[in-house]
């Protein structure tokens, strides 16, 4: 399967009354998207804004951070089973608007949680901070349960996202990339001395709050199973996960894989990118035995050399990640893994809620538990009025000058278990 | 401004003064820089430097403890110094135990900023790397050109009050203290290096070592335990009176093996214990409570076990390294294979 | 199958289809129960660190154990890293929330939710 990614880079984000793209700035009409938005009958209100880098402005608390795609070619639409009809994508050329994202925030929840910071110490932790976002707060109608409410932003986040790709469609692209796999038998043929490697990629699918959906399936209810790389691109996996703001994985990362990307840059050098592996995150612990089975299953049968095996989120995948990593070890196929840390304020705890000898070799995002200061900003897109309350927060988080301690647990995709950034711990 | 004042701590090897041979000699305080202190000076450049070095042999630091500890500390207060440097003691055991408890000793007591260097598996890095920073060095003294600048920017940065960064940024031993950083490459790229490196065969160094689980894997159970031969082997450093092989009370460099037949009861007169690492009255006064040959004597005779090996294998656990350890027994557990032991008993502490 | 609760809804919810022990004691509490249970020959079931809401933050606790005739030592070593990595969060106040009413309600129905995804894969 062969994918062409063509990038529209985006350098800047302005309200305006027609909606284009033109030399690099992205003009959005700001009625155009709140009639979208309003369409969900859940949804009373939507307000728009704009988040440049280097503005002083602090989103929060964020849900869900989207990048405007668009098919142009190929199969299947942008977020197929979710947004769009169930057609297999990740063929043909999808156009990417670069250096732009739908950040949809508001509260789910009493509590919720996640900090873009556009410019200040919190900016160097979060990717978004490097983006032109356009922003959507969204209040839903009075009495709306959480689960219908989770639902509601999550489709206006894909809707306004796949609306503002549409503009990308008849535009040339400033760069493109192409990414392509071959058939298992192909690849064989085509590099017969390279290693063979798969991705292991671990969904979050714990319940309400903690979902990931796969062509729209909750992934909860699946087996471990095979998708191709490029299908991530196209936004086959959407996140439905508004908890643990530091490493949780938003539709932005899963679209900008970065574990697929860095296979992909040494695809048919150094090694042999077979394929990704989905699996999931259960609280079940028999469904946790199970899945990790198939993923050890799954590389066997694909006669593999080494596998990466990624992690969303904290304390219960630490038990999916070890079991992963053991029963793939002992398939004969070498490990990576990528997790993050809790270790405490002070660094001085045990990191992982599970470990093993087998994860001999692990990269990290960080100490999620460590602790920084974020200077007051002059605009805050969204509430405050959760910052004691969340994760990483405490009494007093909030100071009378306007700064902010917290953990950076509360910061947006800070020590992502993608490995999406730099930040790692010694 | 005036250069901050150092300390430094060697043995009598590292001071040129001899080998073994002269590692009896007792603590001595010297002005100025010895051997290795003009490398740290070098790399101090013009903000600090060595006023004066303390050296003692590491025997007689080792079976003198608590005297050599005070008389070195005397001499280190002394010079009224702004820093303490101990080392680098690369692989050597006793004098990387030195280092660490002079280091954690100054630090308590003078607050001031230490700094030592050895090689990871040396046993005092084990025992003082949470204590103290310890710059990871290469295990022999070829290692010194490399790990002197390193010892001497962290006791600067130390000195200054400034962040200490990562492990991985300062180059010291990890002391289990998480700190975060940001590497060059994003992690997913960091794992797929890893992964080719782990795929090739070479070395590669996780981000994360998992808890250390030096777990052995149960031996099946002894089928008749009334037939089987038993043997006795123990870390507790038990050895016929007087110590005949001269077994060190720490860092042991060797095992003894001793015969015990005929032998129902271990006592005063017969036996004792070398280790250096326990108040040794107790073992002593009846070594039967390290290693208990009277009672396997008594299931012997009433036939709960088939017999006692005629010896018992030993050393002292007390420092010695893990790879001294394992090349000990790889050789004594061929031994007591030829000689037909079925089981092993394993006393410590 | 035994549940081992602090969250009033889960108990309403099944009170009558489930065996339920419900406790009302704080969350790490919960996991100290369910170690003393394990140690009954009990098996976990359910991850005691079910859900990214990190403790600490969340005051609810749902989790489900099963009597066994020995052991279990891999539930032993679970509950004993949670019940240690419960330590590395501050407790927050259920007082301090903003909105205490809502949000304890929200955090009632995420347990109870996270329970039910648990129980659709028992059943």
């Amino acid at each position: 399967m062969k994918l062409e990614l063509g990038y529209i880079l985006i350098k800047d984000i302005q309200f305006s009354n027609v909606s284009k793209v033109e030399n690099g700035t992205l003009f959005v009409n700001q009625d155009e998207i709140k009639a979208l938005v309003l369409e969900d009958e859940n949804i009373a209100s939507c307000e728009l804004d704009l988040a440049r880098p280097g503005e002083s402005i602090r989103i929060t608390p964020v849900k869900d951070v989207i990048e405007p795609r668009v098919k142009v070619e190929g199969t299947g639409s942008i977020f197929p089973g979710t947004l769009n009809k169930v057609e297999t994508v990740g063929n043909g050329k999808t156009h990417v608007l670069k250096g732009c994202a739908v950040v949809t925030a508001g509260k789910v929840v009493g509590f919720q949680e996640g900090i873009i910071d556009m410019v200040g110490e919190g900016a160097k932790y979060t990717p978004f901070s490097q983006l032109n976002n356009l922003v959507l707060v969204m209040n839903p109608v009075d009495g709306l349960k959480p689960h219908e409410h989770e639902k509601s932003l999550r489709m206006a986040g894909l809707k306004v996202a796949a609306h503002i790709g549409e503009l990308a469609r008849n535009l040339t692209p400033c760069e493109t990339e192409v990414f392509e796999t071959p058939s298992i038998s192909e690849g064989i043929k085509m590099y017969p001395n390279l290693p063979r490697v798969a991705y292991v990629q671990m969904l979050q699918s714990q319940g309400l709050l903690h979902d990931t959906y796969v062509y729209g399936v909750d992934a909860k209810q699946t087996l471990s199973t095979l998708i191709y790389p490029t299908e991530i691109m196209d936004g086959a996996i959407i996140s439905g996960n508004c908890v643990s703001a530091c490493d949780k994985n938003t539709t932005y990362h899963h679209l900008n894989n970065p574990v697929v990307h860095d296979l992909f840059a040494e695809h048919g050098k150094t090694l042999n990118f077979v394929c990704t592996i989905l699996t999931n995150e259960n609280v079940f612990l028999m469904d946790k035995e199970r899945s990790s089975d198939w993923s050890a299953k799954l590389s066997e049968m694909l006669g593999l050399d080494g596998v990466i095996i990624s992690q969303e989120g904290f304390g219960n995948p630490d038990t999916d990640l070890i079991m992963n990593c053991k029963k793939i070890e002992a398939k004969g196929v070498k490990t990576v893994i990528i997790t993050d840390e809790y270790a405490g304020r002070d660094g001085k705890s045990q990191s992982l809620a599970d470990a093993d000898a087998a994860a001999d070799a692990v990269v990290t995002g960080g100490n999620a538990n460590e602790v920084v200061v974020l200077p007051k900003l002059d605009k805050v897109i969204g509430s405050l009025d959760w910052v004691d309350t969340c994760a990483g927060g405490f009494d007093g988080s909030l100071a009378k000058d306007g700064t902010i301690t917290v953990e950076i647990q509360a910061i947006t995709g800070a020590t992502n278990e993608l490995g999406f950034n730099k930040l790692s711990a010694r | 401004m005036a250069k901050l004042k150092v300390v430094h701590y060697l043995n009598q090897f590292f001071a040129q003064i001899g080998g073994e041979e002269m590692a009896h000699i007792a603590p001595e305080l010297r002005q100025g820089v010895v051997g290795p202190g003009l490398a740290f000076n070098q790399a101090f450049g013009d903000e600090a430097e060595i006023v004066a070095t303390v050296i003692c042999g590491d025997s007689y630091f080792n079976e003198n403890l608590e005297d050599a500890k005070a008389k070195v500390l005397e001499m280190v207060k002394s010079q009224n110094p702004d820093i303490f440097v101990a080392g680098p003691a690369f692989n050597a055991g006793r004098y990387g135990v030195a280092c660490g408890t002079m280091a954690e000793l100054i630090k308590n007591e003078l607050n001031i900023p230490v700094v030592s260097g050895m090689y990871i598996e040396n046993p005092g890095a084990d025992m003082f790397k949470q204590a103290v920073y310890m710059i990871s060095t290469r295990d022999s003294a070829t290692g010194m050109r490399d790990a002197a600048p390193k010892m001497a920017a962290l006791a600067l940065k130390l000195a200054k009050g400034e962040k200490v960064g990562s492990s991985a940024e300062d180059f010291y031993i990890p002391n289990g203290t998480r700190v975060n950083f940001f590497e060059e490459e994003r992690g997913s790229k960091r794992a797929v290096n890893m992964l080719l490196k782990k795929l090739g065969g070479k070395p590669f160094v996780t981000e994360f070592p998992m808890p250390d689980f030096d777990r052995v894997e149960p031996n099946p159970a002894i089928k008749d335990i009334t037939k089987a031969k038993i043997a006795i082997v123990t870390s507790g450093g038990i050895v016929p009176k007087g110590n005949p092989d001269r077994i060190e009370s720490s860092s042991a460099q060797k095992y003894g093996k001793y015969d015990i037949e005929g032998l129902t009861d271990l006592t005063e007169a017969s036996h004792e214990t070398a280790h250096g690492g326990y108040d040794p009255v107790y073992a002593n006064q009846d070594s039967d409570r390290v290693i208990p040959v009277d009672v396997l004597r008594e299931f012997e005779s009433q036939g709960k076990i088939g017999s006692l090996h005629r010896y018992f294998y030993t050393t002292t656990g007390n420092g010695t390294s893990v790879a001294s350890s394992k090349a000990f027994a790889e050789e004594f557990s061929a031994e007591l294979r030829n000689d037909g032991v079925d089981a092993v008993i394993l006393t410590s502490t | 199958m035994l549940c081992i609760t602090n969250n009033k809804l889960v108990l309403d919810e099944y009170k009558n289809t489930l065996n339920i022990e419900y406790y009302d004691i704080p969350l790490k509490d919960i996991l100290i129960k369910t170690r003393d249970k394990i140690h009954e020959h009990y098996k976990l079931l359910t991850h005691p660190l079910s859900g990214s809401i990190k403790p600490g933050e969340t005051p609810y606790k749902t989790i489900f154990i099963e009597k066994g005739n020995k052991l279990d030592m891999d539930s032993v070593i679970l509950i004993e890293n949670c019940i240690n990595m419960c330590n590395n969060f501050e407790i927050i106040d259920k007082s301090k929330y903003l909105n205490p009413e809502k949000s304890i309600q929200d955090f009632e129905i995420i347990d109870l939710s996270l329970a039910k995804s648990a129980l659709s894969s028992i059943h």
